[in-house]
């Protein structure tokens, strides 16, 4: 496969690593989109649960969402974000199996939550979704917990380069113009804050089942 | 982690962050999907983004039984998607990719739309212009027809006196049997002072002494 694969151009911003995965799975490569499945199961999973008490069947809209997006991938143009038009496959699939669910009659009402709300961007907080169990709850709260303690733990100069990266959204070559230092510094400097932090809820991520991928 | 690790993690924090050269893109992506860690860097540091921008980041143990789930169906799927670039014409033709239908499909309809409103109505502005400016032609070029009764008000016969009145009414243009009309139904109707037709009848008189 390495020696027939197309590698697509070089990504000009932060989010063009989504448009990479997605041309490379084009090419042939499924695990590319994996990687993508990895990136936004939780945000998609939190949109369904929104939609839908069902816990069971958040998780097999969410695979029925991943599933029509591979399968519409090459219909995918790039002209939106990756995320924008996933979510958007999402809502839809959602919405066809709660239509026809209605149509069931051993469907039981408490199934269904009011679809008005579909906007993520207004859920700033942590908080818990229907497709999680208080014990997952707890877990993602104390994780959330530590990782904030690692980043008070962290030198100061990788704490302002992950919060400008991870909070603030901005590009390396901006973190570097506001660290004043070069974006191969930069690159390194949130690279080393991740593994640090990763360090401290690994052990807690692999104690959920013992065993991860 | 060792140097090789480090490296490595380098690498798909980078490619995490889209921030990758165009050497280092291939060994990034190899270096995420196909180590074995690697998948479990991915989602760690994905997790680290979710749990500091504020978001409740899903158990591991979740995330592995469903791309467990999810490959099983993705193996019954032809490689890379639907279909690549090349075969997409073939794809369309046939089989279930035919009836399904993107989510962005409806915006890129409306916009095609659009798109060609804007043309038609840039060409139907673009006529209206053009065919504005050709009376101006017509009259320049038809001296014969409308340039005595520009210079002497005599009678003549024209044969569109209503459009040579739209495009120069400070001239007055005679028509014998307009004339003829007017006079024999005068109650009616009224001419000025000056035998001129009226632009408006009902403020016009054909005796001036009355007014």
């Amino acid at each position: 496969m390495a020696g027939t694969t197309r590698f697509p151009p070089v990504p000009s911003g932060p989010n063009d690593s989504d448009l990479l995965l997605v041309e490379r799975t084009l090419a042939g490569d499924q695990r590319a989109f994996e990687l993508l499945v990895i990136k936004y199961q939780s945000r998609i999973q939190r949109l369904i649960g929104r939609m839908v008490r069902d816990v069971d069947l958040v998780e097999d809209i969410a695979q029925e969402t991943f599933i029509r997006a591979y399968r519409a991938l090459h219909q995918f143009r790039g002209d939106a974000q990756f995320y924008t038009w996933l979510y958007r496959i999402a809502v839809n699939t959602a919405k066809k199996s709660l239509m026809e669910l209605k149509h069931t009659p051993s469907v039981l009402e408490g199934s269904f939550h009011s679809s008005d709300d579909e906007d993520e961007t207004s859920q700033p907080k942590i908080e818990p979704t229907t497709d999680e169990t208080p014990e997952s709850v707890l877990a993602a709260k104390e994780i959330a917990g530590v990782v904030n303690a690692a980043m008070e733990a962290l030198p100061e100069d990788l704490r302002q380069a992950v919060t400008l990266r991870e909070i603030e959204g901005l590009a390396y070559d901006e973190i570097a113009v506001i660290m004043n230092c070069p974006i191969g510094t930069v690159r390194s400097r949130i690279f080393r804050a991740r593994e640090a932090i990763s360090a401290r809820i690994r052990p807690m991520l692999e104690n959920q089942t013992g065993k991860r991928w | 982690m060792t140097d090789m690790d480090s490296e490595r993690g380098e690498l798909i924090s980078a490619l995490l962050d889209g921030e990758v050269s165009a050497a280092e893109l291939g060994p990034a992506v190899e270096a995420a999907s196909h180590l074995p860690q690697g998948l479990a860097v991915w989602h760690t540091y994905h997790v680290v983004g979710e749990a500091l921008r504020g978001r409740a980041p899903l158990a591991s143990g979740a995330d592995s039984l469903f791309l467990a789930r999810l490959r099983g169906r993705l193996t019954e799927e032809p490689a890379g998607g639907a279909a690549r670039p090349a075969e997409l014409g073939a794809a369309l033709a046939t089989g279930p990719l035919a009836q399904i239908e993107s989510a962005n499909d409806a915006v890129i309809r409306w916009k095609l739309l659009a798109g060609a409103a804007s043309l038609a109505a840039m060409a139907v502005l673009g006529w209206h212009m053009a065919s504005l400016q050709a009376p101006d032609a017509t009259v320049a070029a038809a001296p014969a027809h409308l340039g005595q009764s520009a210079t002497a008000p005599a009678a003549q016969p024209l044969a569109a006196p209503g459009a040579a009145l739209a495009q120069a009414p400070q001239v007055m243009l005679r028509d014998a049997r307009l004339d003829a009309l007017m006079a024999a139904h005068k109650q009616y109707g009224g001419t000025s002072a000056l035998q001129m037709p009226a632009g408006f009848l009902r403020n016009a008189t054909f005796d001036g002494s009355e007014r």
